[in-house]
């Protein structure tokens, strides 16, 4: 190899980690606490899948997710299924979600189906940022920057959607922790710093913080 | 120092009144034109002032008369007061606060002594209209008119340097938004949410209540009541100091919320399910001689300063009443210890022909013949529907002759109801209950309980028709017309209310309308022979209160985009450019010396902008086949190939490399700029024309980091981090692509391609290990002289080797031919977009070609866009690409020009910006450097 | 509707690329849900009142909402 020593590799966030700094399954994380009344931090090291899928397929019938809602499959995996033939699997960091395991089994991956219909399976983990915003003035803090109804009737707990948020297009899941209000916020990596930004400066008003 | 002068220092302030809404233990002291002025928590400004006894508050317009206030109320024309570096302000409305600095504007050199007063005595000179016969000729003067115009223009002064406010937006989702909370608006709210509707209850004032916070004992109880039973529901979301601006389509609806802590203006854009209308009803000045002298003020007017703010209006009062309110304002004024010198009912033959005084009221002359002297005259002649949010949601208010007023005219769609006094009159229990009714309808229709609807009856009380006394008087007291004015006008031939509007400027003042289009209506009825029905009223505009840009435009929200080797730019000292929404490194200090650099050693490029597109599935082939002019149905796995693609119209679209990755799996890069379109392109496609191929395009354009490495060296440098990839050329030739790990990093693609002309790898790194693997390679390259180039250096290079960059060297218009990409074009091909106009294009002998110029002289760079010209002024073409290459010693250029002129050798002329013509010759290659290629093959 | 560009003629291939049909009315329009799920739908609305009355998936025939 080369006259420098080998490191092992660090994989980093689209923002700049808060103090303290640290690491976590070979990422480069915020340690910050938070103010455990409204937090926003950034989830981007979990890994991500994203399956395109006909439904009504074998394929979608192993997702067992109905369009616009999300399921936690019992491994950590959360699946939303944010578009007619998409979903999103979010895991914990370097781990792979079991149901692509099931889903492999069946031939997914590159491979056609039964029926001759397309599935794919790709690894989408440094192609997305994720934030989870929590708290019981979240959805305040995201009605400054998007224009859907994020009451509980038309975006209950369990829901997912694709719409703008500060002009960015992104996917939003309902999805309370522990009986608290909380969203996870998908979008494109490169707009990561921008809207962390402008997620914190329309959640100043309610006194949001950064956690880790 | 503030200069000592006589203000009125009467205190006007009275004992504490059952409903009055400042706290009296709260006291502060403002400063009014450098006087120091006494208020309490809850006084608006031009409250507290009054309470010190001052009478006039500004000069209007154009004549500079003095002003007092009128209303009392937001719309108050004579009370738009300086606050701090604010202009404008509507001191009725706004609050005073501890050291608030507040100044008249429209006064030179004071409130007192104003020059504009002048205006007064050549006042029949300048009647309306003036503007378009006065300060015409002689034209060249029109310099000095404008700054003689400008002392007398009234409004504000704007520091260049204040402090901008902050402002934001907010979106909203109410089944029922209620516009007004007065008793019925309030009850509306109450029903809605009792029906189990979330509401949102706009009220324009600093507190709920309407007109009954300013009424007798028994609005007050009234009012406690609902207030508290708004209060107990946590379901109606409460804005005051707020005001609706607009109705849009199905229901979007623009509310104006003010008086918050955080931002100056917040604009909330709801979508409301249902929407009740309860504005109320306008208080409506009367039309006389001496109107606008300070001391006249609406009944409405004199029982918000008694009731609210316990401030007497004056000592001695005439009356002059069409209605019950008048009456009951007069036992207001009597209680507050006014001397009440007259009650003029106009139902009983009362009439009111001038007021008279100099600078105030000082006295009054009735129809009876008899002068009263008084320093108060209250009217109270009738009351002005403010229809706008119907008219928004089409609805045609009719005129209704008998209540002398406009009444809702039963146009609105299902989802609009409108409840309260602008729909009738009667006792406040009447106005509750048609409110509770209009809020339960509401409530069912936005939660589609499928109830039936069943409002009251409400109609509007007679009243007499009282617009204008035997005299003239002020109509707009914004813009200074009189009746005369609208009279003169309407003989001119300006008889249609619409054009009477724009020629004298009548209703186009702050308030809009609100307090003169009717009188203006009136008198133009009047002076036509027409009915107020007849002449029609002139059209309610949005916003219904005035909103500041700030509001408007909110936050900034313009999104950006990085790289994550962002932070590496940053730190060393990268000049940032703007390229689309992505920040980009245009040079580190000296982008020649990068050049050399790059052709010498190695350098490293962020191109992580590049547009990436995954493609997947057996029928992937069959659409680069359509999508590219040239040919992929036979690419083996590990082969990249070029291609171009155009619209239907045979016009360059985008271009890019197209890797074969694996079994049924593709790599399409396309330009940064056209990467969304692309996508959108080929979306378009699969699913419109397409539909039974199986591919699956997903962007990958931010999930990889890419980096270009390019140089002779840059080879040696990539072996040093990869392991598991054979990189010898026999192995990796050009245009090839292999799938390895860069220092330690899996799953990375490196691409042997090259934009620069150099031997270059482009390595795609997963994103996250972007920065690490950046900074792994120039640590492992020191040696080899390593370092970051950026995109001018880029721009230089892929100059030097003649590649034309779409949308730079092509543009709207420029066909594949054109671009000289004659090669690519394979017409044999079945079908591919655009093929037909291809094929015409290539039959045709005329057009645009795309060559290689060089300027004579080898020093001269033309700036690009430099016109090619011929003859007298002819165009034949422009520069699109233009620098100076250090590695040539001379510059080099990339041209479009007219076919006839593309031969290699032809001599063209360049015509400089500053009109010199230069001259050039055409090169035989597009590229001036290695046209062979033998460096990026190597 | 792309005409075949075997012996196309340049008037009816320019009558595809340019010319669009825009009538006073109910009129049966192609939409791109770019921000949401990136699929074409129909919209059946009228150009004058902006009323939509049915929407349904790209080529298909059923209307939105009667779908199980």
């Amino acid at each position: 190899m080369g006259n420098v020593p080998a490191s092992d590799p660090i994989a980093r966030l689209p923002i700049r980690p808060y103090e303290p700094v640290r690491r976590h399954r070979g990422w480069e994380v915020s340690g910050a606490r938070g103010t455990g009344v409204l937090d926003l931090v950034d989830l981007t090291p979990f890994a991500k899948m994203l399956i395109r899928a006909t439904p009504g397929s074998a394929f979608s019938r192993l997702l067992a997710c109905p369009l616009g809602r999300t399921r936690h499959d019992g491994d950590g995996t959360l699946v939303l299924h944010s578009g007619p033939d998409e979903w999103l699997l979010v895991a914990p960091a370097g781990t792979r979600p079991s149901i692509v395991e099931q889903l492999d089994a069946v031939g997914a991956g590159h491979g056609a189906g039964d029926e001759g219909e397309l599935t794919s399976v790709l690894d989408v983990t440094h192609g997305g940022f994720l934030v989870r915003l929590t708290g019981a003035d979240s959805n305040r803090v995201l009605e400054k920057l998007c224009a859907i109804d994020l009451s509980g009737r038309a975006t209950p707990n369990g829901s997912v959607f694709r719409s703008s948020v500060a002009r960015v297009v992104c996917e939003v899941a309902r999805d309370d922790v522990e009986g608290v209000r909380s969203y996870l916020v998908h979008g494109d990596r490169s707009v990561g710093q921008y809207l962390f930004n402008a997620m914190l400066d329309a959640g100043s008003e309610f006194s949001i913080g950064v956690a880790g | 120092m503030a200069r000592a002068r006589r203000t009125g220092t009467a205190s006007m302030r009275l004992g504490p009144q059952p409903g009055e809404v400042i706290d009296r233990n709260l006291a502060y002291s403002f400063t009014f034109n450098g006087a120091e002025c006494r208020g309490f928590e809850g006084d608006t400004i031009v409250s507290a002032l009054a309470a010190g006894g001052e009478r006039v508050f500004s000069r209007s317009f154009k004549y500079h008369r003095p002003r007092g206030l009128l209303t009392a109320t937001f719309h108050d024309p004579g009370c738009l007061l300086q606050v701090g570096d604010e202009p404008n302000v509507r001191a009725a409305h706004r609050k005073a606060t501890s050291g608030m600095v507040v100044r008249t504007q429209n006064a030179w050199p004071s409130l007192r002594f104003d020059m504009g007063a002048a205006n007064q005595l050549v006042g029949r000179f300048i009647g309306a209209g003036f503007y378009y016969k006065t300060f015409m000729k002689p034209q060249r003067l029109w310099p000095t008119y404008e700054k003689v115009l400008q002392r007398f223009a009234s409004g504000g002064r704007i520091a260049p340097g204040c402090v901008h406010g902050e402002y934001d937006k907010r979106y909203a989702h109410p089944d029922v938004l209620v516009a007004g909370g007065g008793p019925a608006g309030m009850a509306a709210a109450v029903a809605a949410a009792d029906v189990g509707a979330d509401v949102m209850l706009v009220e324009e004032e600093h507190e709920l209540g309407g007109h009954l916070r300013f009424g007798g004992v028994a609005d007050l109880r009234v009012l406690a009541e609902l207030r508290a039973a708004v209060r107990a529901r946590p379901s109606i979301e409460v804005l005051v100091d707020s005001a609706v601006t607009g109705r849009y389509e199905e229901n979007w609806i623009a509310v104006l919320q003010r008086g918050l802590p955080h931002v100056t203006e917040r604009l909330v854009k709801a979508r409301a399910k249902a929407l009740v209308v309860a504005p109320g009803l306008i208080e409506r000045p009367y039309v006389f001689a001496g109107n606008d002298l300070p001391g006249v003020v609406l009944s409405t007017a004199a029982r918000r300063l008694v009731n609210l703010y316990a401030v007497k209006p004056g000592q001695r009062a005439v009356v002059f009443t069409g209605n019950d309110d008048g009456l009951e304002a007069a036992e207001d004024l009597g209680r507050a210890g006014v001397e009440l010198a007259r009650v003029v009912d106009a139902r009983s033959g009362g009439e009111l022909i001038r007021a008279r005084g100099k600078g105030r009221v000082e006295s009054v002359e009735l129809g009876d013949g008899s002068k009263i002297g008084c320093d108060l005259l209250v009217t109270a002649v009738g009351w002005t529907a403010p229809t706008l949010l119907l008219n928004m949601a089409g609805d045609t208010p009719r005129y209704d002759e008998r209540a002398a007023r406009f009444v809702p005219g039963g146009g609105l769609p299902d989802d609009v109801l409108v409840t309260g006094g602008i729909v009738g009159d009667g006792p406040i229990e009447a106005l509750v209950a048609h409110g509770h009714a209009a809020g339960s309808a509401a409530g069912n229709r936005a939660l589609q309980t499928g109830e039936p609807l069943e409002i009251p009856l409400l109609e509007p009380a007679p009243h007499p028709a009282l617009f204008r006394a035997r005299t003239h008087g002020i109509v707009d007291y914004s813009e200074d017309v009189s009746s005369k004015d609208l009279i003169a006008a309407a003989r001119e031939g300006y008889d249609s209310v619409e054009l009477l509007k724009r020629y004298t400027t009548a209703t186009m003042g702050p308030s809009q309308g609100k307090l003169e289009t009717i009188n203006t209506v009136a008198v133009l009825a009047e002076a036509t022979g027409r009915t107020i029905a007849e002449t029609g009223t002139t059209v309610w505009r949005p916003p219904y209160v005035p909103i500041t840009l700030g509001a408007l435009a909110g936050r900034i929200l313009e999104p950006v985009r990085y790289s994550p080797i962002q932070p590496w730019h940053e730190a060393h000292g990268a000049k940032p450019i703007v390229a689309g929404q992505w920040i980009r490194p245009e040079h580190y200090g000296d982008p020649a010396a990068e050049v050399w650099n790059v052709r010498q050693n190695v350098g490293l490029i962020d191109v992580t902008p590049l547009g990436k597109l995954d493609l997947r599935g057996p029928d992937v082939p069959k659409l680069l086949n359509f999508l590219y002019v040239n040919k992929w149905s036979k690419l083996d796995v590990g082969s990249v190939r070029y291609g171009l693609m155009c619209s239907e119209d045979g016009v360059v679209m985008d271009d890019g490399v197209t890797g074969h990755l694996g079994p049924d799996h593709y790599f399409m890069s396309t330009t940064s700029s056209g990467a969304s379109a692309v996508q959108e392109w080929i979306e378009t496609w699969l699913q419109t024309t397409f539909t039974s191929w199986r591919v699956h395009v997903t962007s990958m354009v931010s999930a990889y980091a890419s980096i270009n490495v390019a140089g002779p060296r840059s080879r040696e440098l990539l072996a040093r981090l990869v392991d598991d990839v054979d990189l010898a050329p026999e192995a990796f030739a050009y245009m090839q692509v292999r799938t390895g790990t860069i220092a330690g990093v899996p799953g990375c693609h490196m691409w042997r391609i090259g934009f620069t002309g150099e031997l270059s790898f482009e390595v795609h790194v997963p994103a996250g290990y972007g920065l690490f693997v950046w900074e792994r390679l120039l640590s492992e390259g020191r040696d080899l002289g390593v370092g970051p180039f950026g995109l001018e250096a880029q721009r230089i290079m892929r100059l030097e080797k003649g590649h034309l960059i779409v949308g730079q060297d092509t543009d709207g218009v420029t066909q594949a031919f054109s671009a000289g990409l004659d090669l690519l074009v394979k017409l044999d091909k079945e079908d591919f977009a655009g093929k037909p106009e291809l094929a015409w294009e290539h039959a045709r002998e005329d057009g645009m070609r795309l060559v290689g110029l060089q300027p004579a002289d080898a020093n001269l760079v033309p700036p690009e866009a430099s016109q090619i010209v011929s003859g007298d002024n002819m165009i034949e073409g422009r520069i699109t690409s233009a620098r100076f290459s250090r590695t040539l010693g001379r510059s080099i250029c990339l041209a479009l020009v007219s076919a006839r002129l593309a031969e290699a050798g032809t001599s063209v002329a360049v015509k400089l910006p500053d009109g010199r013509r230069v001259p050039a010759t055409v090169t035989e290659h597009h590229a001036h450097l290695d046209p062979e290629g033998s460096r990026l093959r190597g | 509707m792309r005409p075949p560009v075997a012996g196309v003629e340049p008037a009816e291939w320019r009558r595809y690329l340019y010319e669009k049909r825009n009538p006073a009315g109910w009129t049966t329009e192609t939409w791109y849900h770019a921000s949401g799920c990136r699929k074409f739908f129909h919209a059946e609305r009228h150009t004058v009142t902006n009323e939509v009355r049915s929407t349904r998936r790209f080529g298909s025939d059923h209307v939105a909402g009667e779908e199980t």
